[in-house]
């Protein structure tokens, strides 16, 4: 009798517990990203040409009933046809499928879980999340806040906070649309991007969801990266600032190098300028290092920061030079010099721009006073976007030239 | 009707009362004793077994002492050279001439003592002795007036020659095997031990069969508990024959239930030297090539004798990879039922992706396609034992080559799950001891099914479910996973990993061995110092 018990007790414990949604993995839409818009796409009162308007025919599923409201954001989903790829065919008699292998499905309504459950009605396949790759939404969404729209998806337990996030410059579902070249999905190439941040500095990265839900919720101000499409490119070209919660405006690419400079996000890049001996020559720096320290100072009862950057590099090209000649250790002064002020001068005009255009503090001069002054920083916390607006900033350059790589 | 079954079940309860009857004259042969008339002994012999045609009778008259004698053998069994040459030549040509000797002694013993030159010999008096001795093959003398014999040990049958062993190939050890005749055996294990106190014990199993079972074990090392334990098991048995080693090993273990093996059994005799020179016991049966080992333990199970011949190191390295396969054995197939239809999260979407395109025309759900898997699986080895060596070739290309590639471009099976399936079989294969891979085949389908129904956390209840039930496994108060659990940081040294041997110093501790002392490093370490002065 005991033992009878003790087994009852085991298999409830059995039953109460564990995940019972087996599903074959040939039945699971994978989801691998989402591009979301705002709808209706084209602000009231303004009309469109016949021409602009997709067929009605093809939209016609998009749009559901909705319990409450009314609709106010598009959402595709891009679901690969897993059937088009390549180990379908083991024996290298694959069917070399042009065009796009993936699907990319769009509702439009006002919540995303009811948006993504209504998809299930229009697919055989069960929209699964836990391999999202990456979401895309557009500026203009993403100007009028990025929180409110992200909740579903940090919310939901099939989501990863390790998602990338971007930011289109125009409709978002444009992205998701390209037919990359060697990617089979957009999505993984929009994944993949940052991880050559090492080799080129205008990549952003770190912008995950859970990066930058934590920056929100801090009231830090931070970079998203602005991606645009072509048919079959999708590129990575400068940044979208966003002042806490919503968008600012854009950061150029060569903005977004010296924030990362300043930042201490510099992972690796390059940096041009002209031989001082010769004006039409270009030397190349290839910046293996930056390492950055930054003290911030109050003078008069307000904050001022001294920027110590140490750049470590060596000389990647030299084009246009006159060959016979070598460098010697008076034009390496010499380079290093012009570097330094390239540099020293870039840092300070980018702060100065992002200042007066955006005064969001993408440089995170706020955390550097959390951390190293916090009984200052809590009198001015709640102000510092104003104070941010007019801080000043010194910045020393230190540039170290490491490898020359003469040939001869 | 009742009547009529009535007297159809005490039809049947008088047959078996008559079969226990002729199974008495069996057993109670003891009670028949010779008589002093030669004619009448060699007519009850004869028909105690059988009249059998191969059981020869020879006559013969011994001149000197003018007495008549006969020698009773079976053809086969004997060294006919013996019998020839030092039983019958000395009592009939040798004692042909020369003086009568009648007056020296009792006729008996002279004939025993100094006409036989044949070796061992024994004075034998009741039947059972002397039909046993027979049918092992030795020689009954019955002299006639004398209310006993001499059985002289004649054995001679042949068998196989020592060769290399089939079924535990090593890579730099010994390649002799044992071999199916007892003797030859225990003169393989004599051969690497010379220590008096090396001790083989004899007892008789199978009612039928009169199997003889040696009990090995070396005295001040080997816990006496442990012998007296097997001693005590192996007395107890009583079977019609004795010619299994699972047989036997049923009689000794303590759950003899279990799907785990708890003696381990060996066709090396460097193995069995090891166990021996550890503390275990070895239990050598008459007419097998295997020696069964007890008491066992998990971690010695996936011992193998290559571990030994190589460096620390490698032999760490090769014997962790060994473990692994032992739980990619058991858990490959349900891992990958329960990432499939459970968890693709937690798989690189890459790998998702290709799996899941790989499956996307296969109409069955993972767990049919990993079972009718498995058992195409079964189905090739046990095609692969049966057949002759020579055709055996045939059935791996057809069944693993032709069939696997068939049913992959059929898309009755993923290519994936045939890499699953296989990788699994392969790492079955290099589990040292046959019957632990059986075990660990035997847990698959059930770790296969609860994933299926239960994903990961299924995997996870049958996991704690069969750790506990191997914490509990016990034998002769060894527990099976000793020296992991519980736990003996000493006997770690030989357990997951093999240390240098430098650090062996003493034997493993969950034996209790009597002299603890393996190696002595004293003189070792002495001379390394005395050199590495010398070269200061």
């Amino acid at each position: 009798m005991k033992r009878l018990i003790l087994v009852l007790i085991l298999m409830f414990a059995l039953c109460m517990t564990g995940c019972w949604d087996r599903k074959d993995i040939e039945t699971r839409g994978f989801v691998l990203g989402i591009a979301i818009d705002d709808y209706p796409p084209i602000p009231e009162g303004r009309t469109v040409s016949p021409e602009e308007t997709q067929p009605e025919e093809e939209k016609k599923f998009e749009v559901m009933q909705i319990h409450e409201g009314k609709p106010m954001y598009a959402m595709t989903i891009q679901i690969p046809i897993v059937k088009k790829s390549l180990l379908r065919s083991p024996f290298g008699q694959g069917v070399e499928s042009n065009g796009s292998k993936s699907y990319e499905l769009t509702q439009i309504g006002n919540s995303f879980f009811a948006m993504n459950r209504e998809m299930a009605s229009r697919i055989e396949l069960t929209p699964y999340y836990e391999h999202l790759q990456a979401i895309v939404i557009s500026d203009t969404l993403a100007r009028k806040g990025l929180h409110e729209i992200l909740d579903f998806f940090l919310r939901d337990h099939e989501m990863r906070r390790r998602t990338m996030l971007c930011i289109s410059d125009g409709e978002a579902k444009k992205i998701l649309d390209v037919v990359p070249r060697i990617e089979d999905y957009s999505s993984l190439v929009l994944a993949r991007l940052p991880l050559n941040s090492t080799v080129n500095s205008r990549i952003i990265h770190e912008t995950d969801l859970g990066r930058a839900i934590a920056s929100i919720h801090d009231r830090d101000d931070f970079l998203l990266p602005r991606v645009e499409a072509t048919k079959d490119e999708i590129k990575s070209s400068g940044a979208a600032v966003f002042k806490e919660n919503k968008m600012v405006g854009w950061a150029t690419p060569i903005e977004v190098e010296y924030i990362a400079h300043i930042r201490g996000s510099y992972e690796g890049g390059l940096i041009t300028a002209k031989d001082p001996n010769n004006e039409e020559a270009i030397i190349t720096l290839e910046i293996t290092s930056s390492r950055r320290k930054i003290t911030p100072i109050i003078e008069n009862n307000k904050p001022k920061f001294k920027i110590d950057l140490k750049i470590k590099g060596s000389i990647a090209e030299f084009t246009n030079r006159e060959y016979h000649k070598l460098i010697n250790k008076k034009d390496i002064n010499k380079i290093v010099k012009v570097f330094e002020n390239k540099i020293k001068n870039e840092c300070e005009a980018t702060i100065k721009n992002i200042q007066e255009k955006y005064g969001a503090d993408v440089f995170h001069f706020n955390i550097i006073l959390k951390t190293q002054m916090p009984e200052y920083w809590e009198t001015i916390n709640e102000k510092w976007h104003d104070i941010f607006k007019d801080v000043e900033a010194d910045v020393n350059v230190q540039v170290r030239i490491q490898n020359v790589g003469n040939i001869r | 009707m009742l009547r009529k079954i009535k007297n159809i079940f005490r039809n049947s309860s008088d047959k078996a009362t008559e079969k226990t009857d002729t199974r008495k004259k069996v057993e109670n042969l003891k009670q028949f004793k010779l008589t002093k008339n030669m004619n009448d002994n060699i007519t009850q012999l004869l028909r105690f077994m059988g009249n059998s045609f191969d059981i020869k009778t020879r006559r013969l008259k011994i001149r000197t002492l003018n007495i008549e004698a006969a020698v009773v053998y079976i053809e086969n069994l004997v060294d006919i050279n013996i019998v020839l040459e030092y039983i019958i030549k000395p009592l009939t040509i040798e004692s042909a001439s020369g003086p009568d000797k009648t007056a020296l002694a009792d006729p008996f013993d002279i004939i025993k003592d100094s006409m036989l030159s044949a070796g061992a010999m024994e004075v034998a008096e009741s039947y059972d002795d002397i039909v046993f001795a027979v049918m092992l093959g030795d020689t009954f003398l019955c002299i006639d007036g004398y209310s006993k014999g001499i059985v002289i040990s004649t054995k001679g049958y042949t068998g196989r020659s020592v060769s290399d062993p089939n079924i535990e190939p090593s890579v730099k050890g010994p390649k002799e095997g044992f071999v199916e005749i007892l003797g030859d055996n225990l003169c393989l294990i004599r051969r690497k031990i010379r220590d008096p106190n090396l001790t083989f014990e004899k007892h008789i199993i199978g009612r039928r069969t009169k199997g003889l079972v040696v009990i090995a074990y070396i005295r001040g090392i080997t816990k006496p508990e442990f012998v007296s334990e097997v001693r005590n098991r192996i007395q107890a048995i009583d079977i019609d024959d004795h010619v299994d080693e699972a047989k036997i090993a049923h009689f000794i273990v303590e759950h003899p239930k279990s799907i785990f093996p708890q003696v381990k059994t060996s066709e090396r005799p460097d193995k069995v030297t090891s166990a021996l020179l550890e503390g275990q016991v070895a239990i050598i049966i008459e007419g097998l090539p295997t020696v069964i080992i007890t008491p066992v333990t998990l971690p010695s199970l996936l011992q193998s004798a290559d571990d030994y011949h190589e460096n620390a190191y490698i032999a760490s390295l090769i014997r962790l990879t060994r473990y692994f396969n032992l739980i990619v054995s058991a858990l490959f197939p349900a891992t990958y039922v329960a990432i499939t239809s459970f968890h693709p999260g937690v798989l690189p979407t890459n790998l998702a992706l290709s799996i899941a395109s790989a499956r996307a025309g296969v109409p069955f759900p993972a767990i049919m396609e990993a079972i009718a898997m498995e058992i195409t699986l079964e189905i090739l080895e046990e095609a692969g034992k049966r057949l002759p060596k020579v055709v055996g070739q045939t059935v791996s290309i057809v069944g693993g080559l032709v069939i696997g590639q068939a049913a992959i471009q059929a898309g009755i099976v993923s290519p994936i799950m045939v890499i699953v399936i296989s990788f699994t079989a392969i790492a079955s294969f290099t589990i040292p001891d046959y019957s632990l891979n059986l075990a660990s085949r035997i847990l698959r389908i059930p770790f296969m099914l609860l994933a299926t129904v239960l994903g990961a956390y299924g995997i996870a209840i049958g996991c704690l479910y069969v750790l506990g039930y191997l914490c509990s496994l016990k034998n002769m108060g060894i527990s099976y996973l000793e020296p992991i659990t519980p736990y003996q940081v000493r006997d770690w040294k030989d357990s997951f990993i093999r240390t240098s041997y430098g650090t062996t110093e003493m034997r493993p501790d969950f034996l209790s061995p009597e002299d603890t002392i393996n190696q002595r490093m004293g003189k070792i370490k002495k001379i390394k110092k005395e050199m590495e002065d010398n070269g200061q």
